[in-house]
């Protein structure tokens, strides 16, 4: 569903992301992960079309995004860490006005169902001035998941929640990716990325220095055999800092 | 000032010189610059250019000019201003400040020294421009006299907001506290308004035989105008001394003025606390509004939620989608007591002159002109003031990039909702000046066929100029005002001037072709007709000219859409 061959993203002289090169199949989640200034969000940020690769490709149900990015965005949903909300539309209009972008027919249908599973429903008059800070990420969800996306792309998902709030939002990333979508979550909650991912995607500096399920990336490492999720990410920094030490002219 | 405030405003408007400076390495930005250094060198050495306000300056019609604008601009911000304090908080500021242990006296005499950065460069641009008003003071006289005037009025702009804030948060609590000044500035306001509604066919009348000035003058020098205008024929006094004994003499009253606001300003302390604590019990949505350059969305969050004006169906082009939200947000960020006011204060005009004159006819033209005016006004400055378009939405350019659309789709669609809403009312206005002229016997211009130009000419305009905004915005996004927030400081000053001079001339040069398209088939049919041509011959030319015009827009917005897509997001940031 999600195929990102090669990908790379400067800025100047400054690589964000570098020969990134991954599939995500339908009913898959894939965790990305890494330190801050890995390259996460770009990489997120470049697959939902929000910004030009500098090389490379992204495919989302077999749409390239740069030559048929309308097809592809269709497809897909990206939502970011921060929720950007139009400040003017209630809750509910935010959900209608998406429906009608997306063109969603039976988007009035959608729209109360969705509303409960967010916890929005009383708030569905609301101005998002008026919302609290998870209220307005639920909001954000609301409007990724309104038009069935086949491909989530959820940047720390659970960021503003409340616990209450992040085990109803682990079970709908669950639900969605049994239904058949591909999914890539970036976080920094380690017991997160455990419990839901099939596959991780570890990156620094812009770069892959891990990837596969947790089992096939400890059985290239065996000294971290038998290791916590959070040992193992620790120790690839870890090497990867060595690597890039090394790396790095005199 | 507190060591730690004057270091965060030293350090900051340092830090910004050197990012805008770092920035001058791009082309595009080295290239506006020039633009803007030429525009800046012409001013100041061509001599042959007329001053804006040449001749004037220094006569009495100059003073009186300077002293009601400076009036209006000051009774405005009482009558009109806005309910929340002028002095604006960045998110750092309200989340590092507000809680440290400083005097709130402190911050407003850090937003006071942080203003003043705006005030001089204002006053350096002020001075330029008016260099060769007839004055003979010498640079840095003129430059004081502004600085005091600039200083005074945003001053009072502050106090006046504070005292506003005060009285509507405490409702008539607040308003008992600030009856002194509630009190003199109403009074003051209904009595200069009967004034000069009354006085408005004796002036048509002494205009009509070229003695306006002189009949203004008298007006205003006549009581009750005479003690009201009083303070601001103070402040104003010194930038048309005629020597520099006469400066001295001016220079210190109007100092002292000044100087009687600053205390005022900043012992405000207690409403200024008041709305801050006001803020603070609803913690959650004034923190969230703080944090948001979009300010206006807390008084709308703390009501009822207008309905949409018009309901959004489920299945159509997305692109409505996009003009519904962005109309829908305009809409309800209209503040609807000041289209009361205005239309009160039309109703007031009318009747007055009515009462004086007694003729239909009269009250007709009159209506007419009050029409035709902010008609024109909407044409030319329209679109800078009305910005429901890609001016606001590309502070979440994320969002409209994630869209299953076109980027030239969403151009487009971004473009139309402002020239939707302008449109709209220009075509109201239109229709009331068309009522109106029924009853006027003497009507300047043929009624039918200038109505129907206009409904082809306004929404092309509209588009035109509306394009030129959006592109300007998309292209240069670091040199346009983003968003509701006001950008401060030096090169936000350049920047206005720049990009106003580069979109009207961009605007003539689309203009142009369409233009003579238009009036070669207006020739064309007034000679199929054997007639001279008339406006009646752009009835049919205006709807051609039209196409062109739209025929350029077309390609240019496909061109403005792949620009779209490319923006760097880095260009994009909140201003203030």
């Amino acid at each position: 569903m999600i195929d990102v061959e090669r990908l790379t993203k400067s800025y100047g002289d400054f690589e964000a992301v570098r020969g990134l090169t991954f599939t995500v199949a339908p009913g898959e989640v894939l965790g990305l992960v890494g330190p801050n200034g890995a390259g996460k969000t770009t990489t997120l940020r470049s697959i939902a079309g929000i910004i030009v690769p500098t090389s490379g490709t992204v495919r989302v149900g077999g749409f390239d995004i740069a030559t048929s990015p309308e097809r592809a965005k269709a497809l897909l949903a990206f939502i970011p860490d921060e929720p950007q909300l139009f400040e003017h539309l209630t809750v509910e209009e935010h959900l209608r006005f998406i429906g009608r972008l997306y063109g969603v027919a039976d988007a009035p249908a959608r729209i109360e169902p969705l509303l409960i599973e967010m916890e929005l429903l009383e708030k569905r008059g609301a101005l998002p001035a008026t919302l609290s800070r998870g209220m307005r990420q639920k909001l954000a969800i609301a409007c990724g998941l309104l038009h069935a996306p086949s491909a989530l792309l959820l940047d720390e998902p659970l960021t503003g929640l409340d616990p209450a709030g992040m085990r109803r939002m682990k079970s709908t990333i669950a639900a969605r990716a049994r239904a058949g979508a591909a999914v890539v979550l970036s976080s920094h909650l380690l017991h997160l990325v455990e419990e839901l991912c099939t596959r991780l995607l570890v990156m620094q500096r812009g770069r892959v220095i891990a990837i596969g399920t947790l089992a096939e990336i400890v059985a290239e490492r065996p000294d971290l055999s038998g290791r916590a999720l959070e040992d193992v990410f620790l120790a690839l920094i870890d090497e990867g800092e060595r690597d890039d030490s090394r790396r790095a002219p005199a | 000032m507190n060591d730690a405030l004057r270091y965060l405003l030293w350090h900051s408007a340092r830090n910004r010189l050197r990012g805008q400076l770092a920035r001058l390495k791009r082309p595009r930005y080295l290239l506006a610059v020039l633009a803007g250094a030429l525009y800046f060198g012409t001013l100041l050495f061509n001599s042959q250019m007329p001053s804006p306000l040449s001749g004037s300056t220094s006569s009495a019609l100059g003073q009186l000019i300077y002293t009601a604008v400076i009036f209006v601009t000051i009774a405005s911000g009482w009558v009109l201003g806005s309910d929340r304090p002028a002095l604006v908080f960045s998110e750092a500021e309200v989340q590092l400040l507000f809680p440290a242990p400083l005097k709130r006296a402190a911050l407003v005499r850090y937003k006071v020294a942080q203003a003043q950065i705006v005030v001089l460069f204002s006053v350096l641009v002020w001075v330029i421009l008016l260099r060769r008003g007839g004055t003979t003071l010498p640079f840095w006289m003129r430059a004081i006299s502004l600085w005091i005037i600039l200083s005074t009025m945003y001053l009072h702009r502050v106090g006046a907001s504070l005292v506003r804030t005060s009285a509507v948060s405490h409702g008539s609590r607040g308003v008992r506290r600030n009856l002194i000044p509630i009190v003199i500035v109403a009074t003051t306001v209904l009595i200069v308004g009967w004034t000069v509604v009354r006085a408005i066919p004796s002036v048509r009348a002494a205009m009509l035989l070229g003695e306006g000035g002189e009949a203004l003058a008298r007006l205003t020098t006549s009581q009750p105008l005479a003690a009201i205008l009083f303070p601001f024929h103070l402040l104003v006094a010194p930038l048309f001394a005629d020597s520099s004994r006469h400066w001295l003499v001016a220079v210190l009253p109007a100092f002292a003025l000044m100087a009687l606001h600053y205390p005022w300003v900043t012992h405000t302390d207690a409403a200024f606390e008041e709305a801050v604590a006001d803020a603070a019990a609803k913690r959650a949505r004034a923190m969230a509004a703080t944090r948001n350059p979009r300010r206006r969305s807390v008084a709308i969050a703390e009501g009822a939620v207008p309905k949409p004006w018009f309901a959004l169906a489920p299945s159509g082009h997305p692109a409505i989608a996009i003009i519904w939200k962005n109309v829908l947000a305009y809409t309800r960020a209209l503040r609807l007591t000041t289209l009361a006011l205005l239309v009160c204060g039309v109703l007031v005009i009318g009747t007055a002159v009515y009462s004086e004159v007694g003729d239909w006819s009269e009250l007709a033209s009159i209506g007419e002109m009050l029409c035709a005016i902010p008609l024109v006004m909407l044409v030319i400055l329209g679109p800078g003031f009305v910005r429901a378009d890609l001016r606001q939405d590309l502070l979440q350019l994320d969002q409209l990039r994630s869209y299953p659309l076109r980027g030239s789709t969403i151009v487009a669609a971004e473009i139309a909702s402002t020239a939707v809403i302008l449109t709209a009312m220009q075509y109201l206005l239109l229709a009331l000046a068309a009522s109106l002229a029924a009853f006027d016997s003497h009507a300047p211009v043929p009624i039918a066929p200038a109505v129907l130009i206009a409904l082809v000419a306004l929404p092309t305009l509209n588009a035109i100029s509306l394009t030129v905004a959006n592109g300007a915005a998309l292209l240069f996004p670091g040199w346009v005002r983003l968003g509701d927030g006001r950008a401060a400081g030096i090169e936000a000053m350049g920047q206005n001037v720049l990009a106003i001079l580069v979109s009207l001339i961009v605007t003539l040069l689309a203009m142009f072709l369409p233009l003579v398209v238009a009036t070669l088939v207006a020739s064309g049919v007034s000679a199929a007709a054997s007639r001279s041509l008339n406006a009646w011959a752009f009835v049919p030319a205006a709807p051609i000219g039209a196409l062109v015009a739209f025929g350029e827009l077309w390609l240019v917005i496909k061109w403005l859409g792949r620009a779209f897509a490319r923006t760097d997001l880095a260009q994009i940031e909140p201003p203030g």
